[in-house]
């Protein structure tokens, strides 16, 4: 009886839960994306408005979840610029919470699936972005980036492009670099990192030939992506109608063939490449000094020179392919669809990625996305990153397809291929064009 | 003889007679229903379902898919491949950890100084949570620091740091290892418990009669323990067999899906591609395999309980 | 039964053995915590010439540790307390009582547990948020409870099973009614099981990441798990402090280890009659 009961009670309480609120069929899908359809109309009205008696009626709590290189260190800036966001706006109250990059898409994708989550989110512009937009958890924001008065970076910006809406805006970028070991470079009879692929192989042979590693990166797709975009090869061409996979065109060929045969002439890169699992940790093959190039971001500068303090090094722009041009990485911001103020939030995302705001990123050495940026804090801390600044006008985001970290894997297995001496530079690319094709046709 | 505890009567299953014991076990089986029983329909009921996130804009989302899902993911090679993969990471897993397991607590089973010293000692290893373990174990196997490495070269085994996580061929047994070290003393606690049900008169008496320790360890030792360790050894499959965390904090079902696990692939369709139908159903199939490998093993032991 | 000379060398030769392979990786985790930030970058340092007690300070003095600690602590005490008083009370149940489908039953709650847990936290979300349970300790709780229970209940029954009808039935006859024979009878006996399995019930919601970080939004209210997981950064990991918290997040364990294994002791072989 009591177990029959128990029974019961527990199928009743789980059947009003599928019924209720189920992830199930139509009461809930449907639900969750409405906010996003609805959305352009909503805010249209709700912006004028905004716009009209400027920033005085406020109010309301605002949750804020941004990636923790943000947030894991003493008097965060982010505080201190939410801090002065809700003195200028008495009624509102911001919460920031930091988590790091994989943990922060999986919390969020979970909670703003089960129609809650934080209002405002910060999203690596590796094609997050254009995920939650087609899943409809994120707001376009056309109509917002329209009327601001800040100025973002059209590649940054085109990174949450998705279906002719802009569903994020630019916070901050950031590129690939060419580190190099003065001593190996000395050694080798040069005095300069090398400009172009060519200059960039001879250098590795001849380090080779002295028996150091050639160049260190980690085997992800900002790096692969790099290799096809120097040669003027967008690896899935998305500005038809259809994506279409162009990675064995010629041009990407060409690419392929010289970055693998990097490994297969000269045995180029270092086993401990294989171990990097994070970009936070791939510096380590290039701090043992005795590999002349590294190919990393910002970030690994502060890694190198506390890893080996004794070593000397340099940072060069990426040696160019057929033209200038290296892969976009960094962060964007995007509001919740079920955002329960998206007027509030878009205001305290304008404030973040206004000018105001801007010692939020320059004081860690970050590059703001926008054009009118004062680069001289950064450069104040590290002159060297001048690099990144130059970089700054030929980035490329990344084919903006939806499921983009697929496609990252899938790039990054083609080139392990050729790496771990499986398969040929042809077979591997071949293979490769055959995956991604596959996969424009399951997912477009 | 042990275990041999059901001498009731049929008559005695009627209710009135056995109210308290529907009362004791209510509010457990209550709180698991009213908690699982929704995620897992849930869970389920995606698995019929298309549900591919990223097309939660088109008509037929969360429509009725029947086997769909099902057929996409057994047709998929890479999925196939995370089946193989998960038989070898769960039956190596199981064998090595059962093994060494028993053979610990054998011997922190002694009388010795210092035994309660070791038992907390080896106990450690599952104290560790399993992030600091998979950062841990990424340090011990490091091609230029890593203590592995340090030693093989020093032994003049290996010329200069092998990748053992980056590489085809080691990944496998490199995470087998370092979850070998996790997870065995789960294992061991509960053998360890269990060898204290079996009496020293037992073995007094057998002593007598003159059995060697591997007669004792066969004949007395081992059927007592048998049904404790059985049912330590199913928890401990089920969550080998799902044991994310050891696999992807590591590894991330890499170096060419080499360590791709059925868990991580579900995983991977959910949160990389956000093919949640897919994800589901590959869950389903986890769900049944370890349903029946229970079953049938439950079955095996009661089956010896009864004779 | 006495023990050879030689026997007793080669069990301590053993137990020196597993302690060794037990600790190894841990001298590592150890080894960082006292490393200073030059020190763990550099390869000259592997095993360090000088130590700092710097990194255990920072976390100690100049983080939320202690909090996230109190948390953990208390969601884990919680959950162990009533996991282990309801699964003995079902396990009791499912092993001294005729219930009609009681294998069915037992089985039923062990499904329950081989659906892969990453693919149940949205359904898990949709309910917590029902219940209003988002960002509370509650919420984690009731959680932790759910996913322990089920090994819980398990690992008593075989443990109860253990224990023979006849000794509950002749303290019967003696005048004890269930409860009182309960307790002087079967709780002693079934003692090693019990501690293992609190240890269980303890050690996972100790452990337990997944929920924690799904659940709890406010800095404050975050477990140790999750807390721990602030110096791995998006760019660089803090390994001095990360290490120094690992440390200090294993205190209450290894004092729960230390209590637990020495009621590990017991059962029959103390001696009680076999069946």
């Amino acid at each position: 009886m009591k177990k029959l009961l128990a029974l019961s009670m527990a199928t009743v309480v789980a059947a009003g839960m599928l019924t209720g609120c189920g992830g199930s069929k139509p009461s809930e899908a449907p639900a969750t994306q409405a906010p996003a359809t609805e959305a352009p109309a909503e805010t249209k009205g709700e912006e004028k408005a905004a716009e009209t008696e400027a920033t005085a009626e406020l109010s309301g709590e605002l949750a804020v979840m941004v990636n923790n290189a943000f947030t894991g260190m003493e008097d965060p800036a982010i505080l201190r610029a939410a801090k002065a966001f809700e003195e200028k706006h008495p009624g509102v109250k911001i919460t920031i919470e930091g988590l790091s990059g994989k943990e922060l898409i999986s919390k969020f994708t979970t909670s703003a699936m089960a129609g809650s989550g934080p209002d405002v989110v910060a999203l690596d512009n590796s094609g997050w972005p254009i995920d939650l937009a087609a899943m409809g958890l994120i707001l376009p924001l056309d109509e917002q980036i329209e009327a601001t008065s800040n100025e973002y970076l059209q590649g940054p910006l085109d990174s949450g492009l998705y279906e002719e809406n802009y569903y994020s805006v630019p916070w901050y970028f950031n590129n690939t670099g060419l580190y190099y070991n003065k001593r190996i470079l000395n050694e080798i009879g040069k005095t300069e990192a090398p400009a172009n692929w060519e200059e960039f192989e001879e250098d590795i042979r001849l380090a080779t030939e002295k028996g150091y590693a050639g160049v260190s990166t980690r085997l992800d797709g900002y790096a692969v992506f790099n290799m096809f975009f120097a040669n003027d090869n967008p690896v899935i061409d998305t500005t038809g109608e259809r994506p279409v996979v162009t990675v064995n065109e010629d041009s990407g060929k060409e690419a392929f063939n010289f970055w693998t045969g990097l490994h297969t002439k000269y045995h180029a890169f270092p086993e401990g490449m294989k171990d990097a699992s994070d970009w936070a940790t791939a510096y380590t093959t290039f701090v043992s000094d005795d590999c002349l190039f590294f190919v990393c971001g910002d970030w690994a500068y502060a890694n190198i020179k506390k890893g080996n303090p004794d070593m000397e090094f340099g940072l060069a722009p990426m040696p160019e392919g057929k033209v200038k041009a290296v892969c976009l990485g960094g962060y964007n911001l995007a509001i919740n669809s079920n955002a329960s103020n998206p007027e509030l939030a878009w205001a305290f995302v304008e404030y973040l990625t206004s000018k105001e705001c801007d010692f939020v990123m320059t004081e860690q050495g970050r590059i703001p996305g926008r054009t009118d940026v004062d680069y001289a804090p950064i450069l104040e801390l590290n002159p060297d990153y001048q690099v990144f600044i130059d970089e700054a006008e030929y980035t490329v985001p990344r084919p903006r397809v939806k499921n983009a970290a697929s496609v990252d894997e899938k790039m990054v297995d083609a080139f392990k291929k050729v790496f771990f001496d499986q398969k040929t530079a042809e077979e591997a690319l071949n293979e490769l064009e055959a995956e991604l094709n596959d996969f424009i046709n399951e997912n477009y | 003889m042990k275990g041999k505890t059901q001498i009731r009567k049929p008559d005695e299953y009627s209710f009135r007679k056995n109210i308290n014991g529907y009362l004791l076990i209510a509010p457990a089986v209550i709180a698991i229903l009213l908690l699982s029983v929704y995620p897992l329909l849930n869970g389920i009921w995606i698995s019929f379902l298309n549900y591919d996130m990223t097309k939660a804009k088109l008509p037929d989302f969360g429509t009725f898919a029947g086997l769909r899902n099902y057929k996409v993911i057994f047709s998929n090679s890479k999925y196939l491949n995370a089946v193989s993969n998960s038989i070898v990471w769960t039956l190596t897993n199981i064998v090595v950890q059962l093994a060494l397991a028993m053979g610990v607590a054998l011997v922190l089973n002694e009388k010795l100084k210092g035994r309660s010293f070791f038992r907390t000692v080896a106990l450690l290893p599952w104290a560790i949570p399993a992030a600091i373990s998979a950062l841990t174990f990424s340090a011990l196997y490091d091609t230029k620091i890593g203590i592995f490495n340090t030693i093989l070269i020093k032994m003049g085994i290996l010329k200069e740091g092998y990748s053992f996580l980056g590489n085809v061929s080691t990944a496998m047994p490199a995470v087998i290892i370092a979850n070998v070290w996790k997870s065995t003393p789960f294992l061991m606690i509960f053998i360890l418990a269990a060898l204290q049900g079996v009496s020293y008169d037992m073995y007094e008496s057998a002593a007598i009669d003159g059995a060697g320790k591997v007669k004792r360890f066969l004949y007395i030792t081992l059927p007592n323990i048998k049904e404790p360790m059985a049912v330590a050894v199913i928890l401990n499959m089920i969550s080998i067999f799902n044991n994310f965390n050891a696999i992807w904090l590591l590894t991330q079902g890499g170096p060419l899906d080499s360590t791709e696990i059925m868990y991580t692939y579900a995983y991977r369709q959910a949160f990389v591609d956000h093919k949640f139908g897919y994800a589901a159903a590959t869950s389903v199939v986890i769900f049944i395999v370890i349903a029946i490998l229970t079953v049938i093993y439950v079955k095996m032991i009661s089956s010896d309980r009864n004779k | 039964m006495k023990r050879t000379k030689i026997e007793t060398t080669v069990l301590y030769v053993l137990s020196v053995i597993i302690a060794l392979c037990s600790l190894l990786p841990f001298l590592w985790v150890f080894m960082t915590a006292l490393k200073s930030p030059e020190q763990i970058y550099d390869i000259n340092q592997i095993i360090p010439t000088y130590i700092t007690l710097g990194n255990f300070k920072q976390v100690l003095f100049q983080s939320n540790f202690v909090r996230y600690f109190i948390n953990s602590a208390y969601i884990s005490v919680i959950v162990t307390m009533i996991s282990m008083v309801v699964a003995i009370m079902a396990a009791y149940g499912f092993c001294r009582y005729n219930i009609v489908g009681a294998e069915k039953m037992k089985m039923g709650i062990l499904f329950t547990k081989m659906f892969p847990g990453v693919l149940l936290s949205i359904p898990y979300y949709v309910i917590m948020k029902k219940l209003g349970l988002i960002d509370t300790h509650t919420g984690l709780i009731i959680i932790n409870c759910s996913f322990v229970l089920p090994f819980a209940v398990w690992n008593m029954c075989t443990f109860f099973l253990q224990i023979p009808w006849e000794i509950e039935e002749s303290a019967m006859i003696d005048g004890c009614n269930r409860f009182q024979s309960f307790i002087k009878v079967i709780f002693p006996m079934a003692k090693p099981g019990i501690s293992a399995t609190t240890l269980y019930c303890f050690l996972m919601s100790w452990d337990e990441f997944m929920y924690a970080n799904t659940f709890i939004n406010t800095a404050i209210k975050k477990t140790v798990q999750v807390g721990i997981r602030d110096y791995i950064g998006e760019y660089s990991t803090d390994w001095g402090p990360l290490m120094a918290s690992v440390i200090l997040s294993l205190i209450p364990v290894i004092v729960f280890f230390v209590f637990v294994q020495e009621n590990l002791v017991g059962g029959l072989s103390a001696g009680a009659v076999k069946g």
